[in-house]
């Protein structure tokens, strides 16, 4: 590690960075650390999605607005090679391909090196470490999750990385829970929380998506999604159920020992909205960054797959744990399933894939603080 | 004949009936019906309709006044499910031995909760011929016999006139004498074994609840300017009524209650092909709902009659039966959750009924013989 003066930021630490995957999450990643001068180099399953980033050697930007080309993003064809050198391992793919890539990253597991998933959603860490601690139960590595992506972004077809807010306020927890200073180095408008269970409980995709796409189910089939999402989508009642899915969110918890803030408030936080005085309809009405975004073309997508299977199932796993019912989220997930012909709540992440199978809330607590 | 209620699917059976030769009344007991609709049929001495049945006038006359219901052997009544109520609280000491009331349709236990009011009126009236629900036979079918709109104060338009229809008798043991009074009425009539079978035969239970919750933030978004089955009943939401079905048809069997699949009630109505495979194909090919535009909103008869008078006491019988209803449970808890409206409590739950801690044995015999 250097310690230089670099872009007039002081004691700047240029860090090995590894970025896995190949949509909007890892290019928004990719080019936010390559412009800050880390040392990035990119893996993705399909190697054709980076294509171009290996022809043209960097990415596209416009982040918040300014044009960038972020240069030297280096394209390994193995993992191996992307992976071995780093100090940081930014897991930036769909929460439902961790289990995947939890796979294809243990041989390469180091106690020095941190794994981040960006973002991890619910469960993320979880799933994770279970997934490499069953193939190498002796696996050493550090692990952290943001609670959604540090970034409002959409990669066009072009392959031009558009950053419309870097957000800020975001959570991230290490499991078992502490702070992680390169996690901190790479992404400094973080805020630490206080361990994954309070990162996972506050996927925000989880709470608004599923509402959106059950509830206008007919609208994203019959138009092939032409509709504004969040700003046409979001009804009043959409709102409300949105509004009920979060107060059975909060309530579990709280029987957590956390201080949760209303999906409103952390909607507020991370600048996805101006106004937090209202409800969801309020907020989503003031939602500059999603104004334009349109509905998924098919019930086939991440907002249910992701978001109810890898969202609202692991939620649930906790809501039994916490002893709190949780019919609306019940409801949503049955739906769901019934619509894509799909039994989430075995094909999702059940307690099973998070490895959290019989456990009790305290046993819970102390496993991500302290023995995971 | 009285005809009780104002609606379309009253004026539609009295131009239905007076084409046939039959002596029919209409009379309302609701006040908001007096200026709106009594007084106008009054002056204008009938009913202008359009449709299945041609088009033309027909003298009726229209009363507010309902001592003529001690004229009539049959009173039927066709109202809103929240009607029923209504009637048998305000009319309930105008019944007299041997008289037929006669829901249609009655809904989901619609006859159970008349015949509960009534007894309880018997024992409160004080004047009268004492215990009213002894001498009270009720009768009911699973669906009213036309699909039809009003078109004005004195105007009906009758889009279909159902070829099939279950008539249920409570008590089930007077089953014989009922169908004999109202098989001229509609020919077409099939008697069944209890109100329950023809209950759980209702199809609005089927095609509502689930186009309402899954497009709730296109009609809000729209005002309902779509077509609500040509377009909101898309394969997913046919995918979440079959599972309805699917459901519905495990607690029948369970009870020991006969039911014939929608698909092939809704056949045997004539409302669609005879070639239709599914849901989805039966409601793309059924012409008389074709054009049907959606609810303008969520305060409509599609959820506070369907779930409150439709899901919530199907549900109810689903818990006698012990058999697990994870689709009906989440659609009735998504409607209470996105308009606010707490439906099971609303609604048409067990204690209203009068089949609160009821067991299958119980249910059985107040089935046949009423209320001890």
């Amino acid at each position: 590690m250097l310690c230089t003066l670099s872009r007039g930021v002081k004691n700047f630490v240029k860090l090995k960075v590894a970025v896995i995957g190949g949509g909007n999450g890892a290019f928004a990643t990719s080019a936010d650390l390559a412009l800050n001068d880390h040392d990035v180099t990119m893996y993705n399953r399909s190697p054709e999605k980076l294509e171009l980033v290996h022809r043209r050697g960097g990415i596209n930007a416009i982040v918040e607005g300014r044009a960038q080309f972020a240069s030297k993003i280096n394209v390994a064809k193995k993992i191996g090679d992307a992976v071995s050198g780093a100090e940081v391992v930014v897991v930036a793919v769909p929460t439902t391909a961790h289990a995947y890539y939890a796979e294809l990253l243990e041989p390469w597991t180091r106690e020095d090196q941190t794994i981040l998933l960006n973002p991890g959603h619910t469960g993320g860490a979880l799933e994770f470490r279970n997934c490499i601690r069953t193939i190498n139960p002796n696996a050493k590595f550090a692990l952290c999750e943001t609670m959604t992506l540090t970034y409002i972004t959409r990669l066009s077809d072009s392959g031009t990385i558009q950053i419309f807010r870097k957000s800020k306020n975001v959570l991230y927890a290490s499991l078992p829970a502490g702070r992680n200073s390169k996690v901190e180095a790479l992404f400094p408008n973080l805020t630490l929380a206080r361990n994954v269970l309070e990162t996972s409980m506050s996927n925000i995709n989880a709470i608004c998506h599923p509402p959106g796409m059950i509830m206008n189910a007919g609208w994203v089939e019959h138009t092939k999604g032409s509709f504004l999402f969040y700003q046409e989508g979001f009804t009043p009642s959409v709102a409300r159920v949105t509004e009920a899915v979060d107060r059975e969110r909060v309530e579990i918890m709280q029987k957590m020992k956390l201080k949760p803030l209303r999906f409103v408030d952390l909607f507020y936080s991370i600048g996805s909205t101006t106004n937090n005085e209202g409800g969801v309809y309020e907020a989503m009405r003031s939602s500059e960054p999603n104004k334009t975004i349109m509905a998924p073309a098919s019930l086939d997508s991440r907002y249910i797959h992701e978001d109810i299977g890898h969202g609202l199932v692991p939620m649930t796993e906790f809501g039994k744990i916490a002893g709190v019912a949780t019919p609306i989220m019940n409801g949503l997930i049955t739906l769901a399933s019934k619509i894509n012909s799909v039994d989430y709540w075995t094909q999702g992440r059940s307690s099973k894939k998070l490895g959290i199978e019989g456990m009790d809330m305290e046993r819970l607590l102390s496993f991500v603080t302290t023995t995971a | 004949m009285t005809i009780l209620g104002a609606g379309s699917g009253a004026y539609a059976a009295a131009v239905d009936l007076k084409l046939r030769g039959f002596d029919v009344q209409l009379c309302s007991t609701f006040e908001p019906d007096a200026d709106s609709k009594i007084k106008p049929l009054q002056r204008e001495g009938g009913i202008h309709y359009t449709g299945a049945l041609g088009e033309g006038f027909q003298q009726v006359r229209a009363t507010m006044d309902p001592s003529i219901i001690r004229d009539s052997e049959l009173v039927m009544i066709i109202t809103l499910a929240n009607g029923y109520e209504h009637y048998a609280l305000t009319c309930a000491h105008l019944f007299h031995d041997g008289q037929f009331i006669f829901l249609t349709p009655g809904y989901i236990g619609g006859s159970l909760r008349f015949l509960k009011l009534i007894g309880e009126q018997g024992d409160t009236a004080g004047g009268g011929n004492g215990n009213h629900s002894g001498r009270v036979r009720i009768c009911e079918t699973n669906n009213l016999a036309y699909i039809s709109r009003q078109t004005g104060p004195t105007e009906v338009r009758i889009f279909r006139k159902s070829k099939f229809l279950q008539l249920g008798t409570l008590p089930s043991k007077y089953a014989g004498e009922a169908f004999d009074v109202v098989k001229d009425v509609y020919p077409f009539l099939v008697p069944v074994d209890s109100v329950l079978e023809s209950g759980m035969l209702n199809p609005n239970i089927v095609l509502h609840p689930a186009g309402m919750v899954m497009n709730a933030g296109w009609i809000e978004a729209s005002h309902g300017g779509f077509r609500y089955y040509s377009e909101g009943c898309t394969r997913a939401v046919a995918r979440v009524m079959e599972s309805f079905e699917e459901e519905r048809v495990a607690v029948c069997n369970a009870l020991g209650i006969k039911t014939m699949m929608f698909l092939d009630y809704y056949k045997k109505a004539g409302y669609t092909s005879e070639e239709a495979t599914g849901i989805y194909e039966a409601l793309r090919a059924s012409e008389p709902n074709r054009e049907l535009m959606a609810p303008s909103s969520l305060d409509h008869r599609y959820l506070t009659e369907d779930v409150g008078y439709g899901l919530v006491p199907m549900k109810a019988i689903s818990e006698i039966s012990g058999v697990p209803v994870p689709t009906m449970s989440s659609l009735v808890h998504l409607s209470s959750a996105m308009t606010g409206i707490n439906f099971e409590v609303t609604g048409l739950n067990s204690e209203k009924m009068g089949l609160h801690g009821v067991t299958v044995q119980g249910l059985n015999q107040i089935l046949r013989d009423g209320f001890s």
